[in-house]
């Protein structure tokens, strides 16, 4: 990784261009940071910081499609830089990353504001240790936020295919399938997506008339739902369009009797 | 032997008719203060014992009953031979004399009338009859001497004529005793037995007018006064129709049945007598007001007051003069209400005013002149009027009761349209002021001209939203606001942001609730523009459907599914606020509608009424432009 002349290296993300551009222009000012790039949106930041693995990102917390929650989610953890949101008013996202030590800067920003935000990123980055510290920490933070319920429900799911990033529309999700802290998305055209997130709060930004938990680890869709099966011991068992079997844990077979299996 | 019948039946009557007087006389002053009133009692307790005895030696030998008895007779005439020892001496005790003269002339009265006493009870004993002709003479004498006595002490002073018509009085009393002095022969006329035997009667009256006059007229005066005239119309039918029939036509049949027609008709004049005597007591003798009018004035007065205080003085200036009180005074009372609406002790009264509700009103009835007491028509009366009294201050409480809530309410709603306007401004506040203040931060960099315009933009913006107190603005000025607020959002999204804008100009009059439109403009930005990657077009459209306006604003970003809507609107952000304020302006449950297609936008669409009268003054101003 080549630095020159030891500047951070920052790229930047936000849809508006005054705010992007009044950014822009008070980080030239700093002789010590190396501006690598601007994003006007959070699926351009998402490849604009795989491209350069800056040290720092500057995240517009509203951004359309991907916000910048949403550039985290989608981000390699190994490719994961320091994150700085950026934000105009928004409590819950403030509380949330002051609970979880994440930086973050108000508009309009402040130069002083802003070298307070390099200088922290340089301190941090001369410790190893603290990097995936800090990975873990904005992860929490948008954990957090997501909980306090601030956001809307996902109409789209924004994934990762190979180097691009796609839209998917929830409604075109036919199971979701945890597997560490990994989520598989299947479609009804039969792909597989895997996105970063916890099962939890993703179950908690879909439409609880439109999904179901089977278990702790399986979300479907239910209008994808064949059939289900009663197994021995008062548990189900789930068979989809596509004819895949997904066995119902106790609890939830329990649930699904008393919302879905009663008329 | 027909004046003898007469002269018994007088007797009876009239010995009777004493010892109920004196009965109540004494009652009257038992239960007013005997401690401090001696006299009085004394007064009362020969004038019994007079009647009482007189009604034992004569009528119950003219009943037949028993033989006459001197010594009963004897202490009969005693007992009116010191009445008007004591009358003097309570006479003595209120006029103005020397302490000397007091006590001689005390001790003079009491020493005739002991000296009477005494030849009385030896003339009984000794010759078998009674009074002496000698003590009557004596008495009379004396007496008449003491009066003169009086006379000429108390010349100018200004209770003098009561004293001396009560000494007068009973100095008459002892003085007629002579008058019958041969009745023992039985052959008086009965006007001469009424005269001579019964002047005891006018004195317990005259002392009970003087003294007790509001105190008994009312339970004594009246009843006594209708019992005395039945007792003159038995005794006038007796004389005047009665015997000279009998003389005439004894014992045939048309004289028995005139003797029941009599009979029957003075049963019948009773209640008469009975009205007769209130009224003359009420009247004439305690020149009392009519309670009735009165009533019927309170009622009249009440009814213009507007206060409880008002209606409480009301009463008090009403009811001072009826009552001869000195003063009503009323105050506040939290106590619970007494067991009555009037209590009273001797010289002073107490009157709630039972309202519904707490406070109570009391009213003090202080120093009752002339003794007086409330009789039970006053009470009557005075319960009356505080019930009117009570009802009134009910009826004013709830009138203000409901002024007041009217006001309170009208309050509320006007804290309300605040606080809503309030909370408008607010929500139009925080992320786009820093937003715009960004864009403005960019401007000056770059643009410092379109930075200075943004910025008066942004403070006029800012200027329409927080003087929006006013309730109402006209669309017109609706729009100049939204135009300085899409100039900046334009100058935030450029050109990811179009707006159009179809408002004819003649409906640009009409007034609406006050931040009405620009919250849905702000809405279509918000989750139409800067949640789409591509920006999109923003409509703000007007049109009048007969009488009532349309308003849409159509946006074409990312738009919504019906559940992801109901979550939003249910949590109560954006329009859920305009949309409360519109559903009370244009009584309608549904004056906010929002349709949203995912992927192809969302329209919302407020429906406002619109008043006939601003239609044609729309009408007019169309054709004349």
């Amino acid at each position: 990784m080549s630095r020159s002349a030891d500047k951070l290296r920052v790229v930047i993300a936000d849809d508006e261009r005054p705010a992007r551009s009044f950014l822009a222009a008070i980080l030239r000012t700093f002789s010590d940071v190396e501006l690598l790039g601007e994003a006007v949106n959070g699926m351009e930041a998402v490849t604009l910081i795989e491209s350069k693995q800056p040290d720092l990102a500057l995240l517009d917390l509203q951004m359309p499609e991907v916000d910048g929650l949403g550039v985290v989610r989608l981000l390699k953890k190994n490719r994961m830089p320091l994150v700085a949101f950026v934000t105009a008013y928004d409590e819950y996202a403030v509380r949330a990353f002051e609970v979880n030590a994440v930086d973050y800067i108000l508009k309009p920003v402040e130069a002083a504001r802003l070298r307070q935000t390099i200088d922290r990123a340089r301190e941090r980055l001369e410790r190893e240790e603290y990097k995936s510290e800090a990975v873990e920490r904005v992860r929490a933070a948008v954990s957090d936020y997501e909980a306090a319920g601030g956001r809307p429900l996902l109409e789209r799911i924004p994934v990762r295919r190979h180097d691009e990033i796609v839209l998917v529309p929830v409604s075109q999700i036919v199971s979701i399938v945890a597997e560490g802290e990994l989520l598989h998305l299947r479609t009804g055209t039969n792909e597989t997506h895997t996105i970063s997130y916890r099962l939890r709060d993703l179950a908690a930004r879909l439409e609880p008339t439109r999904f179901v938990r089977l278990s702790r680890g399986a979300i479907v869709n239910i209008d994808m739902i064949r059939r289900i099966i009663r197994m021995p011991g008062g548990l189900f068992t789930v068979v989809l369009n596509d004819d895949r079997e997904f066995p119902v844990s106790r609890l939830q077979s329990r649930l699904l009797r008393d919302q879905l299996l009663r008329l | 032997m027909i004046a003898s019948t007469a002269a018994s039946l007088v007797n009876l009557l009239g010995f009777i008719t004493g010892v109920v007087l004196y009965v109540m006389l004494l009652w009257m002053v038992l239960s007013a203060r005997p401690e401090s009133n001696r006299l009085a009692l004394l007064t009362g307790l020969l004038g019994f014992a007079w009647n009482a005895g007189g009604f034992g030696g004569y009528g119950m030998v003219n009943l037949g009953f028993t033989q006459s008895a001197p010594v009963l007779l004897a202490a009969a005439f005693s007992s009116l031979g010191f009445l008007p020892a004591v009358v003097v001496h309570s006479a003595l005790r209120t006029a103005e004399v020397t302490r000397v003269q007091y006590l001689v002339l005390a001790a003079i009265a009491y020493a005739m009338s002991g000296i009477a006493t005494i030849m009385n009870m030896y003339t009984a004993i000794t010759a078998g009859t009674a009074p002496s002709q000698a003590a009557l003479i004596g008495l009379t004498a004396g007496f008449g001497f003491l009066l003169v006595a009086l006379l000429v002490l108390t010349r100018g002073q200004v209770k003098r004529g009561r004293v001396l018509s009560v000494v007068a009085m009973s100095v008459f009393a002892v003085s007629a005793l002579h008058l019958s002095s041969n009745h023992l022969s039985g052959e008086d006329t009965w006007w001469m037995e009424l005269a001579g035997h019964h002047a005891s009667l006018p004195l317990a009256l005259l002392i009970l007018y003087q003294d007790f006059r509001f105190a008994l007229a009312d339970i004594f005066l009246k009843r006594a006064l209708a019992f005395i005239l039945l007792a003159g119309l038995i005794f006038g039918m007796f004389v005047f129709g009665v015997t000279p029939l009998l003389a005439a036509n004894p014992a045939s049949e048309r004289s028995t049945a005139v003797l029941l027609a009599l009979w029957v008709s003075t049963a019948l004049a009773y209640p008469f007598l009975r009205r007769a005597a209130a009224l003359f007591v009420d009247k004439i003798v305690l020149t009392r007001v009519d309670y009735a009018e009165l009533i019927s004035t309170l009622s009249r007065t009440l009814d213009r007051c507007e206060t409880p205080e008002a209606a409480l003085d009301e009463m008090a200036r009403a009811l001072a003069p009826a009552l001869s009180a000195k003063s009503i005074e009323w105050s506040e009372s939290s106590e619970d209400g007494p067991p009555s609406w009037v209590q009273q002790d001797r010289r002073s009264a107490r009157v709630t005013v039972l309202t519904t509700d707490k406070p109570h009103y009391l009213f003090s009835i202080t120093e009752l002149s002339g003794g007086r007491r409330l009789l039970s028509d006053d009470i009557a009366m005075l319960e009356h009027a505080a019930l009117l009294v009570a009802r009134r201050i009910d009826a004013v409480r709830a009138m203000r009761e409901r002024y007041q809530r009217d006001i309170q309410e009208q309050e509320m709603r006007k804290l309300a349209a605040e606080a809503e306007l309030r909370a408008l401004r607010a929500q139009v506040n925080p992320h786009f002021l820093f937003n715009a203040l960004t864009t403005i931060g960019y401007l000056i960099q770059t643009a410092p001209e379109r930075a200075l315009g943004t910025l008066m933009r942004l403070s006029g913006l800012l200027r329409g939203v927080l003087r929006a107190s006013e309730e109402f603005v006209t669309i017109g000025e609706e729009l100049d606001l939204i135009e300085a607020y899409l100039d900046i959002e334009r100058a935030r999204f450029e050109d990811r942001l179009r707006v159009y804008i179809d408002v004819p100009r003649q409906l640009r009059r009409i007034r609406i609730p006050a931040l009405a439109i620009q919250p849905l403009v702000e809405n279509a930005i918000k989750h139409g523009i800067s949640e789409s990657l591509a920006g999109g077009d923003v409509r703000i459209s007007a049109r009048l459907l007969q009488n009532e306006l349309l308003i849409s604003v159509i946006d074409t970003g990312p738009g919504v599914t019906e559940s992801s809507l109901q979550r939003r609107r249910s949590r109560g952000v954006g329009l859920s606020n305009v949309e409360q304020r519109l559903r009370r302006y244009s009584n309608t449950e549904t004056p906010l509608v929002i349709r949203s297609t995912p992927g192809a936008g969302t329209t919302v669409e407020i429906r406002l009424p619109v008043q006939a009268g601003e239609i044609a003054s729309l009408a007019v101003s169309a054709k004349s432009s």
